[in-house]
């Protein structure tokens, strides 16, 4: 495909740097990259690409806008809270450059369909947030031989790397052949991220992407690139690739999609009856206006959440201090722990249990739920 | 106790004792984390059999997943 004029003009001051040149932009054009996520890390990488010229670009996201992602989500603006995340990408990578295809996918990706999306694009680009689509998009990615390039972050560390064993580098199950245990390792949600990180990560992805796509320089593959934020600093560990991995090493196991959530530990929750250790946030209104039940209700979120968003009449006891100031609670009494969305107070539960504790329960969907069901005036953050 | 020098600080630890070892004791998990070795890039396979000595380098890694 030649260039015409405007595109010339777009795309002048690639035209003119050797590495590129008109070859390296027709590259460029010709190229399709499918983005997993439109959420942090997928903002800039869509939008740089579709700057750089990338001719096709898929976008898997099936998620809402929601005012929490605006923070470092610059692929969405104000007024797109509450929009499909997929179409308002679109709206904006088209304002960019018309000339770049958008493909939405406004849809899960599964076991079920991530063969399909992904077979028809050159390059594939992880900006997941979850660990289930992250073993399910290397593992579609091996099994398809597509380069995956590879982001995550969290805090204000950052991680990439272009997992590829076609091209004689490690997958992503060679650096962590399994996930850890749910709730180990805690998400965006749960313990922040600062809103330029995904900027600087995504755009590395974004630079791997384009030297993929022309065939220059020295890529990742093999290499993890780390980066912090609070230091400045970028750090490099080598990788290799493992023989015992069980989707790319010598003796595979793993030769078709699996079940992902479940692979994670993920439990789905069962309907209306629930798990016998949760309350709901009814449940814990009852306790807060009827003392008499002698049931006292404890925030185990750290000091700076409270901060944010409280309820009235509840005591904080940061989990981060349980072990040392356990001793501050009575066993007999009857406690309902509440954190930001219940994952930490079911570990609050989990320990106190196992200190004797016969009495505690763990309060469903936390302040979160709260916020939503018993006092919108409590700030969701 | 020995020490060795982990994402440049340096560590007590029991040593020598193999990987895995010392990263339970740090209380890591030995599934999720990539480790770099006196410079050599290990495989999570390779961490039960590779010892690690007083004075070695590690870089260690953990999983993140946000996005």
């Amino acid at each position: 495909m030649e260039l015409n004029n405007e595109e010339i003009r777009r795309y002048s001051r690639h035209l003119i740097l050797p590495e590129v040149g008109l070859a390296g932009q027709k590259k460029i054009n010709a190229t399709s990259v499918l983005c997993i996520g439109a959420g942090g890390l997928g903002s800039p990488i869509a939008m740089y690409l579709a700057a750089a010229g990338i001719g096709k670009l898929g976008i898997v996201d099936f998620d809402t806008v929601d005012y929490s992602n605006l923070q470092r989500q610059i692929l969405h603006t104000d007024a797109d809270v509450g929009r499909s995340k997929a179409e308002s990408a679109k709206e904006t990578i088209h304002g960019i450059n018309p000339n770049c295809e958008v493909v939405i996918h406004n849809t899960r990706i599964s076991s079920e369909n991530a063969l399909d999306l992904i077979r028809p694009y050159d390059i594939v680009v992880d900006g997941t947030d979850n660990f289930p689509t992250r073993y399910l998009t290397n593992d579609a990615c091996v099994l398809l031989k597509k380069p995956n390039v590879y982001g995550s972050i969290f805090r204000f560390e950052g991680q990439a790397s272009v997992f590829a064993p076609h091209l004689g580098g490690p997958c992503y199950r060679c650096l962590y052949p399994e996930p850890p245990p749910p709730g180990m390792v805690p998400s965006c949600a749960e313990g922040g991220v600062l809103g330029v990180l995904p900027g600087i990560i995504g755009c590395i992805q974004a630079t791997e992407i384009l030297k993929l796509a022309l065939g220059k320089g020295t890529s990742l593959v093999g290499r993890l690139l780390l980066f912090n934020a609070l230091d400045l600093k970028f750090r490099e560990l080598k990788l290799r690739k493992d023989p015992q991995c069980p989707i790319c090493g010598d003796h595979p196991t793993i030769k078709e999609l699996i079940d992902y959530e479940t692979f994670c530990g993920i439990v789905p929750e069962p309907e209306n009856n629930g798990n016998p250790d949760e309350v709901t946030v009814q449940d814990m209104k009852n306790a807060l206006d009827n003392p008499v039940l002698g049931i006292k209700v404890v925030d185990v979120r750290e000091p700076d959440e409270y901060e944010i968003a409280k309820v009235a009449g509840v005591s904080l006891l940061p989990l981060s201090e349980l072990q040392s100031r356990f001793t501050e609670l009575d066993p007999n009494t009857q406690y309902y722990l509440h954190c930001k969305a219940g994952v930490r107070s079911m570990k609050a539960l989990a320990f106190l249990r196992q200190q004797g504790f016969k009495y505690v329960k763990s309060v469903k969907g936390g302040i979160t739920a709260w916020s939503d069901e018993i006092d919108r005036n409590v700030p969701r953050y | 106790m020995d020490s060795v020098i982990a994402n440049g600080k340096p560590v007590a630890a029991q040593v020598p004792c193999s990987l895995e070892t010392f990263l339970i004791a740090q209380k890591l998990l030995p599934r999720s984390v990539v480790v770099e070795h006196n410079g050599e890039a290990v495989a999570p396979s390779e961490f039960s059999q590779r010892q690690v000595r007083a004075g070695d380098r590690l870089e260690i890694v953990k999983i993140v997943a946000g996005g």
